[in-house]
């Protein structure tokens, strides 16, 4: 067994709007071994992109974590002050966002770009020359081609795919333990993106990095993942390794997710939808927050809260197991 | 004469961009250069291709918003872009069209009734009950009667991509054009759109041309494919044929890269390099040939014709010509 990395416990991030309140993470745990790789999944709204945000402490306001904790490698990041926060971000907790486009600053060279996040985090007085091979070694890595020249051109200069790779070049540059990897490839083209994915295992096997990976596409996590958590409406209600969620899941959203989806693969007679909509869940307080679309909801699932069930490593929150394993 | 409902011919639609000093000189874009197809009444065509392969740009010249450069777009043995006055008017009706966006194509200062019947409208149809219309067709959407009298910013998404539907029924079209109408959207309300797509298609007999850049979509909804690449179609056929049987490399490295929601089948395959290539400056040759495993010297120098494989199943590639 390889050490645990990453520790989430309770975690609680509410919005605080003029009128109301939105719990966005609402009592989210999880653990990520090192290594490992997890999938965060959930439709748009769940609250993924706002736990990794959490993790990262980078909630915008009105947003605020009013509670749990989050342990990476022993400490809680809740606890640290900001200073020490900005020694984490960037170094030993890679980020790469969902749009390349807005995530390169269009009037410095990507190679400056590099550059500084590698400085913000290198000992004092490193020599430019040193910075620079290392930028020219990163882009080589994750396939720009010929990086020694260009290094000096700008973001306009290359394809939404090229500045994600140069994304994760940065998300990398510092080596860092884990990687928050939202929505990667979501803006990129189907054989960019098997391109973006094929570079980011390759990564993976190398640095031995753990990754969490957020998005709403179930392919990638099949094709990504060890484990897989499942949120809506800023809870998880399932997470467990990646075979045991997609061929026996548990909880009734996730199966009725896994034959929403049309499949290239197999033929479908007819895809299962999920009916209604997602509106109107955050105000549930006690019950579970997908019994109004639920097809298997009881009385209690109304105003009861729900616990965990586990099967092993395979953790499903609904009262449709209560009698099993608690 | 043919019995097809829709008959594409040679279309070709170019953007000009201006370049140069005081923008003098002149580009073209050939967002579509030279793109046969037909679909049959009641039937489902699947266009699939990436982001500037020009596919959004056939459904826009089929739906009468871009004037082709060349080329002709035949309704049922009409030359859509020939006629004049009343009878194009009147042969337009036959064709509507769903956006990607459901919160860009509704008028937010327009209440659902008048954005239901607004085609009807355009196309100065008289004596009819605008009110009794809208009704009928909000339910078959799956909204209902009280949802009429409100605003766009009232619905989610998955709602006013319904609201759309119900606008494009309103003229009792022939055909649909479907520009990503899911893509906006979340799974499990994809489901619910896809389904409500397949059951009025069924229900009406309508025909599609569903355009996405979704494989798993397209292969639920359509019944036959047609996959672009840089402006041009590389290979045409039925639903079951082009998917599990593709011919064209570009077709079998599109498959090989969509992500598969079964861990067991996780690809293994190295895929294609390199990225789609820029519409204003696409390659010599075989456009895809920069990126194609199987490439030969003739791909660059000479455009491959397109083949006939068997009965319907239609291939641009020199792989396959005869030698």
């Amino acid at each position: 067994m390889s050490e645990v990395l990453l520790k989430v416990e309770n975690l609680k991030t509410y919005f605080f709007m003029k009128k109301t309140i939105v719990k966005a993470v609402d009592g989210v745990s999880f653990e990520l071994k090192r290594g490992e790789v997890l999938g965060l999944v959930g439709e748009s709204g769940c609250g993924k992109s706002a736990t990794a945000l959490s993790i990262m402490r980078l909630i915008p306001h009105p947003g605020r974590i009013v509670d749990g904790h989050i342990y990476f490698k022993g400490r809680d990041l809740l606890a640290l002050s900001e200073k020490e926060m900005r020694r984490i971000r960037g170094k030993e907790i890679g980020m790469i966002f969902q749009d390349p486009h807005n995530s390169l600053d269009p009037v410095y060279t990507v190679g400056w770009q590099l550059s500084e996040a590698i400085t913000l985090h290198a000992p004092k007085k490193t020599d430019k020359k040193s910075i620079l091979k290392k930028v020219v070694d990163l882009l080589g890595k994750v396939g720009i081609p010929s990086p020694e020249d260009r290094h000096r051109d700008y973001p306009h200069q290359f394809s939404g795919g090229q500045k994600q790779r140069i994304m994760i070049g940065m998300s990398i540059s510092n080596v860092p333990d884990l990687i928050i990897a939202d929505e990667p490839t979501t803006a990129l083209d189907v054989t960019v993106q098997a391109q973006i994915i094929d570079l980011m295992k390759q990564l993976k096997d190398e640095y031995n990095v753990s990754i969490i990976l957020i998005t709403h596409n179930l392919g990638l996590v099949a094709e990504m993942c060890e484990k897989v958590a499942i949120m809506y409406a800023g809870k998880i209600v399932e997470i467990g390794g990646v075979e045991e969620v997609f061929y026996d899941p548990l909880h009734p959203y996730t199966k009725l997710l896994l034959k929403s989806i049309p499949r290239v693969d197999i033929d479908m007679p007819r895809l299962e939808h999920i009916p209604g909509s997602v509106e109107g869940a955050y105000d549930i307080e006690e019950g579970c927050r997908f019994y109004p679309r639920c097809p298997m909801a009881m009385d209690k699932c109304k105003d009861t809260s729900v616990r965990a069930y586990s099967k092993g490593d395979h953790i499903v929150y609904c009262h449709l197991y209560e009698g099993g394993e608690g | 004469m043919s019995s097809h409902l829709v008959r594409v011919d040679n279309l070709k639609v170019y953007y000009e961009k201006k370049t140069g000093l005081l923008s003098l000189g002149k580009k073209y874009i050939k967002a579509v250069d030279g793109v046969s197809f037909y679909i049959n009444k009641g039937e489902v065509l699947g266009l699939v291709g990436e982001s500037g392969s020009g596919k959004t740009t056939v459904g826009k010249a089929l739906a009468g918003i871009i004037e082709p450069t060349s080329g002709h777009i035949y309704i049922e043995d009409k030359d859509l872009y020939a006629l004049k006055g009343e009878e194009q008017r009147r042969m337009r009706m036959k064709i509507q069209i769903i956006f990607q966006n459901p919160f860009s194509s509704l008028d937010p200062r327009m209440r659902i009734k008048d954005i239901i019947v607004e085609p009807l409208k355009i196309m100065g149809a008289k004596d009819v009950d605008y009110e009794a219309i809208a009704k009928e067709l909000i339910e078959k959407v799956g909204l209902s009667i009280h949802h009429l009298n409100r605003y766009p910013h009232q619905f989610s998404g998955g709602q006013r991509q319904r609201i759309a539907i119900a606008r494009a029924l309103s003229t009792n079209p022939d055909l649909i054009i479907a520009d990503e109408p899911t893509s906006a959207l979340d799974v499990s309300i994809q489901a619910q759109i896809l389904n409500l797509m397949w059951d009025l298609q069924k229900e009406l007999n309508l025909s599609y041309l569903f355009i996405s850049h979704d494989m798993g979509v397209i292969r639920y909804i359509s019944n036959r494919i047609a996959v672009m690449y840089a402006g041009k179609l590389v290979e045409v056929g039925d639903t079951k044929t082009v998917l599990e049987s593709p011919l064209h490399p570009y077709t079998q490295s599109l498959l090989k890269a969509v992500p598969i929601p079964d861990p067991k089948k996780a690809r293994r395959e190295r895929i294609v390099v390199g990225e789609p290539p820029d519409p204003a400056n696409p390659p010599s040759g075989c456009r895809f040939h920069p990126r194609c495993p199987y490439k030969m010297d003739i791909c660059g120098e000479v455009e491959p014709k397109e083949i006939r494989v068997n009965s319907g199943h239609r291939i641009t590639c020199f792989l396959y010509q005869e030698k």
